[in-house]
C-alpha cells in the first residue's frame, strides 16, 4: 500500500503522543487539577419514568463541607426555543432536560440534582439527604411497548411527524420516515424464493474504558473555563453556552486526552453542572462519573425492532427488498434510525425497495452515536436474510452478494448515487483471503460472512502550521486525538512539505486557540482535519517560495518545490535550510486553513468468522476473524488496522454477550464492567485485516473515513457461522450462551 | 425544475408543491435536520450551492459527526430534481 510516490503516506511512523500514553504522563480529563478545586456529585433518579413534585436541598446544603446544591430551577430562565448546535434542531428543554431533569425523569439514572463539596465523598453523602417526592409512573422500555396504543406517554408535548410533516398525534413515535424505489410489490411478484424475518437488538453501550470527566471554573472575569474529556470541544463549548444562556465567546474548552469515545462522548452531560456549581461556589468544579453513572446515565445506542424481506431471482438477482426500522430514541427523540435507513441496503444495487423508520421514545437513557449509527442494527438483519436466500437458491453467500454489489452509478434508496466505492473490491478481497477456504477442522464450527457501510462526513476543520527556525513545524488543530489522528494529520503536512512526520509535533488546543473544528466523529477526522493540515501546508510552501525568491533575486514563480527541496535553475535549497533564514527574509511563516470539504468517501467493510458452538452451553468461541474493509488510503497503516481490529472486536461483542439488561420496571441489572460484559484480549483470536484502496477521488491522497465501518458487519457475520455451526438462525441480539440454548431447545 | 441555486430550486419547487419550502427551509437557511447533495455529492453550502441544467439534487437526512442526543432530529426529504422534469 505505499505509493513510491509518497514518502510519508502509507508509513508506520510512532505516534507523536505514544510514549506519553505508555509512560501514563497523558493528561485525562480526571488527571486534571487546579488550585482551590471543589467536587461535585449528581444524584440520580431511582425511577424510570415519573413525576418531580417537588425536591428539597435544605439538609443537603446544611452537610458540613457542602459548598452548593443544584437543580434544573438554577438554570437561566429562557422560553422553549429550537437551538441547532451542529447536531440538528432540537428545543432546548431537551438538551437541557437531559442535563438536569425538570418536572419528571425519563430514565433511572437521569440526573435530578448536583452537589459541590470539599471532596467527592461529601458531595456523595450530602446527595443522598436530597429529598425528592416522585409520582412514579409505569413506563416502555421496548419501541413496540411504545408504540402500542395506551403506552405510558413520555412527553405530552411530543407529536408524531409523519413524512416530515407534523401530525397532532399525541405518541411516543416522534418521526416516521420512508424511502421508495420502484415499486416492490412488482419486484417481490417477480421473485422466485421471498424471506421475510423480524429481528430484535438490545441496547448496547460504546464501552469507552474512561468514564466522563469535566472542570469547570466560572472564572471572575466571567469567562468559563472547561477541562473534560470530549470528541468534540466546540460542541461543549456551544452547548454549555446555549444551555447557560451565555455568549459562546464567554465560554472556553480544553478536550483532554480521552479514553474511548465512539460517539458516546459528543453529547454534553457534565460541563453545565459543573459550571453553575463553580458559579456558585466561586470554585472550579471537578465532576467524574462513575461506571454506574456512565451506563445509566449517558447515551448508549438504541436497542431495535426490524423487520426485512427480500425476494430475488433464481440467477441470484434481488428483485425487491423492504424494511420496517423502528428504533429506541432512549428519553428523548433522536435514535440513528435515519442513518439506519440510509444503511440497510446500502451494499445493493437494487430497482425496488421500500423503508419505513421510526423514531420512537422509550424510558431509556437517550440515545448517543455508536460507531456508524444505526447501521449495524440494519446490517444484522439485511445480511441475515441475505444469507438465507444465498442458502435457499444454492448460491456462495459471497457471490451472491457480488452478483447484486453496489458499484458506482447505483442509487440508493434515499436517493442519491454512488460516486467511486469500494463494494466489489471488498467482496472480492473476502472470497480470495485463505481464510475463505480454510478447513474448518471440526464439529460445531461454522463460517459466515457480511458486508456493511457507512457513510462517514466532511464538516468543517481549520489548522495553522508554524515553521521552525530549526526546520521542524507546529501544527495546530482542534480535533481530539481518537486512534491516533494527530499522526495522521502531521503526516499529510508532512508529506506536502517534504519532511518527515517525526520533524512535524502536532497539538490538539482549546477552543480559544484553533478555528472551529466539528467533532472527531463520522470518521472525518483523518479526512478533513487531515485536509486542512495539507492546505495549510500549501500555505507554508507558498509562503517559503516567496522567501526563497527573495534569497535567490528572483520571482516565487520560478521557485518550484519537490519533496523538501526548493530549486530555481540550478539553485537549491532544503526546507531545513530555508526555515534557518525565514527571520532574516521576513519573519515568522504561518500557514492557515479552515476547510469545509466535499468529496466525503464512503466506506464498505466485510468480515468473515469462524465460530465454535458448545451445543451443552451456547457458548461461542470465535476461533478466526478477518476484517477486510475499502479505506481509500491508508495515512498510517497500523492505526487503520488498529480502526478494523476495534470495531470488529465492538461489533463482536455486540453480537455474542453485550446487552442492558433491563428489569421490568426500567432498571439496568448490569451497569457494571463485571456483568456487562464485553470482550477482551483473552476471549478473541487475533483478528486479520485487509486494508482495500479504492482511492476517494474526493481527497487529495485519496482518504476515505475508516473507523466505523467495520463495526457493521460483525454482528450478522456470526449469527451467518452460528447458523452453520449449529443450526439456528439467530434474530435476537445478544446471542449470548442463553440465547443459542434457547435457539437450540425450539 | 429550474434554478441557479439551490435556494432557487427550492423556490420553483415552492410555486408547485406549495409547503415543500415550509419543510426545508427555515430561517432562511436550510434545516439544520436536512442536507442537500447535488450530484451525489453532500455541500456544505446549503442554499448557496449553485446547480448546473442537469444536475441532480436530492434532499437527505443531515448526518453530522456520528452524533445523537436529545431532540436529534430525524426528518429525512428525498426528492429528486431534474431541471425541465418533476
Amino acid at each position: 500500500m505505499s505509493n513510491p510516490a509518497y514518502r510519508v503516506i502509507g508509513t508506520r511512523p510512532i505516534r507523536h503522543d505514544g510514549v506519553d500514553k505508555v509512560t501514563g504522563r497523558a493528561l485525562y480529563g480526571a488527571d486534571f487539577h487546579i488550585a482551590g478545586l471543589l467536587h461535585g456529585f449528581i444524584l440520580r433518579s431511582p425511577h424510570a419514568h415519573a413525576r418531580i413534585r417537588r425536591i428539597d436541598t435544605s439538609r443537603a446544603a446544611a452537610f458540613p463541607g457542602v459548598k452548593a446544591v443544584l437543580t434544573a430551577a438554577d438554570f437561566p430562565a429562557v422560553s422553549d426555543r429550537v437551538v441547532d448546535l451542529g447536531e440538528g434542531a432540537t428545543p432546548l428543554s431537551y438538551i437541557r432536560g437531559n442535563v438536569l431533569a425538570s418536572g419528571k425523569v425519563l430514565y433511572r439514572g437521569h440526573a435530578v440534582a448536583a452537589v459541590a463539596a470539599v471532596n467527592p465523598q461529601v458531595a456523595e453523602e450530602a446527595a443522598s439527604l436530597i429529598e425528592v417526592d416522585y409520582e412514579a409512573l409505569p413506563c416502555a422500555l421496548t419501541a413496540p411497548d411504545a408504540m402500542r396504543e395506551g403506552a405510558p406517554i413520555l412527553h405530552e408535548d411530543l407529536r408524531t411527524k409523519e413524512f416530515g410533516k407534523q401530525t397532532d398525534k399525541v405518541s411516543n413515535v416522534a418521526e416516521h420516515f420512508q424511502h421508495a424505489l420502484g415499486d416492490v410489490a412488482k419486484g417481490f411478484a417477480e421473485a422466485d424464493v421471498i424471506v421475510e424475518r423480524e429481528f430484535h437488538t438490545a441496547t448496547v453501550h460504546q464501552g469507552y474504558i474512561e468514564p466522563h470527566p469535566a472542570t469547570a471554573l466560572w472564572n471572575n472575569d466571567g469567562r468559563v473555563l472547561i477541562w473534560c474529556s470530549t470528541q468534540g470541544s466546540f460542541v461543549v463549548r456551544d452547548t454549555t453556552a446555549c444551555i447557560l444562556d451565555i455568549p459562546v465567546s464567554r465560554v472556553r474548552v480544553t478536550p483532554m486526552e480521552i479514553g474511548g469515545g465512539f460517539g458516546g462522548k459528543i453529547p454534553v452531560y457534565l460541563e453545565p453542572v459543573a459550571a453553575l456549581l463553580s458559579k456558585k461556589t466561586g470554585h472550579p468544579v471537578k465532576i467524574v462519573m462513575s461506571r454506574k453513572d456512565v451506563f445509566e446515565g449517558t447515551g448508549p445506542t438504541p436497542g431495535s425492532y426490524m423487520k426485512v424481506k427480500i425476494g430475488a431471482r433464481k440467477d441470484g438477482r434481488i428483485t425487491a427488498a423492504q424494511a420496517y426500522l423502528a428504533y429506541e430514541a432512549g428519553a428523548y427523540p433522536g435514535a440513528m434510525v435515519g442513518p439506519g435507513g440510509m444503511c440497510v441496503f446500502a451494499a445493493y444495487d437494487l430497482a425496488n425497495v421500500l423503508i419505513d423508520g421510526y423514531d420512537v421514545v422509550v424510558n431509556k437513557p437517550s440515545t448517543a452515536a455508536y460507531r456508524a449509527p444505526g447501521a449495524t442494527n440494519a446490517a444484522f438483519a439485511t445480511e441475515t436474510v441475505v444469507d438465507e436466500i444465498a442458502e435457499k437458491l444454492g448460491i456462495d453467500p459471497i457471490e451472491f452478494r457480488l452478483r447484486n454489489a453496489a458499484k458506482e452509478g447505483t442509487r440508493r434508496a434515499d436517493g442519491p448515487k454512488y460516486r467511486r466505492v469500494g463494494c466489489i473490491e471488498v467482496l472480492e478481497a473476502m472470497r480470495n483471503h485463505p481464510h475463505y477456504t480454510a478447513p474448518l477442522g471440526g464439529p460445531n464450527r461454522g463460517r459466515g460472512v457480511a458486508v456493511g457501510f457507512w457513510f462517514n462526513v466532511g464538516l468543517p476543520s481549520s489548522c495553522t502550521i508554524s515553521v521552525n527556525a530549526d526546520g521542524t513545524v507546529s501544527l495546530v488543530e482542534g480535533s481530539t486525538d481518537i486512534g491516533g489522528t494527530r499522526t495522521s494529520i502531521a503526516m499529510q503536512a508532512a508529506e506536502v512539505l517534504g519532511i518527515p512526520a517525526e520533524d512535524v509535533q502536532p497539538t490538539v488546543v482549546d477552543t480559544d486557540s484553533v478555528g472551529f473544528t466539528a467533532v472527531t466523529g463520522g470518521s472525518r477526522t483523518t479526512f478533513a482535519t487531515g485536509w486542512a493540515a495539507y492546505e495549510a501546508a500549501q500555505d507554508v510552501l507558498r509562503q517559503m517560495k516567496e522567501r526563497a525568491a527573495k534569497i535567490w533575486s528572483t520571482d516565487a514563480a520560478k521557485v518550484e518545490i519537490e519533496r523538501g527541496v526548493f530549486r530555481s535553475g540550478d539553485r537549491t535549497m532544503t526546507f531545513q535550510d530555508l526555515a534557518a533564514r525565514i527571520g532574516e527574509t521576513g519573519g515568522p511563516v504561518v500557514g492557515r486553513a479552515a476547510v469545509n470539504p466535499r468529496g466525503v468517501g464512503g466506506s464498505f467493510s466485510g468480515c468473515l468468522a469462524d465460530v465454535e458452538v458448545d451445543p451443552e452451553t451456547g457458548k461461542v468461541t470465535v476461533l478466526r476473524f478477518t476484517s477486510v474493509q475499502d479505506v481509500g488510503k491508508a495515512i498510517h497503516p497500523s492505526y487503520v488496522e488498529g480502526q478494523m481490529q476495534g470495531g470488529s472486536t465492538q461489533g463482536i461483542g455486540w453480537a455474542l454477550n453485550e446487552e442492558y439488561y433491563m428489569s421490568p420496571d426500567g432498571a439496568m441489572m448490569n451497569s457494571s464492567l463485571l456483568d456487562y460484559r464485553m470482550p477482551t484480549s483473552l476471549d478473541l483470536p487475533m483478528i486479520d485485516t485487509v486494508i482495500v484502496e479504492v482511492p476517494n477521488p474526493g481527497h487529495p491522497f485519496g482518504v476515505r473515513g475508516v473507523g466505523e465501518a467495520n463495526i457493521v458487519p460483525p454482528p450478522a457475520a456470526l449469527a451467518n457461522a452460528i447458523y452453520r455451526a449449529a443450526g439456528v438462525r439467530m434474530s435476537r441480539l445478544p446471542m449470548s450462551p442463553p440465547a443459542i440454548m434457547e435457539a437450540l431447545w425450539r | 425544475m429550474e434554478g441557479a441555486t439551490i435556494r432557487e430550486v427550492i423556490d420553483n419547487l415552492e410555486q408547485t408543491w406549495p409547503g415543500i419550502r415550509e419543510r426545508l427551509v427555515t430561517e432562511n437557511r436550510l434545516r439544520s435536520n436536512i442536507s442537500v447533495a447535488v450530484d451525489g455529492e453532500i455541500t456544505p453550502l446549503g442554499l448557496l450551492e449553485p446547480v448546473s441544467p442537469m444536475s441532480e439534487v436530492h434532499f437527505v437526512a443531515a448526518i453530522s459527526g456520528g452524533a445523537g442526543g436529545p431532540g436529534q432530529a430525524v426528518a429525512p426529504e428525498s426528492i429528486r430534481c431534474k431541471p425541465g422534469r418533476l
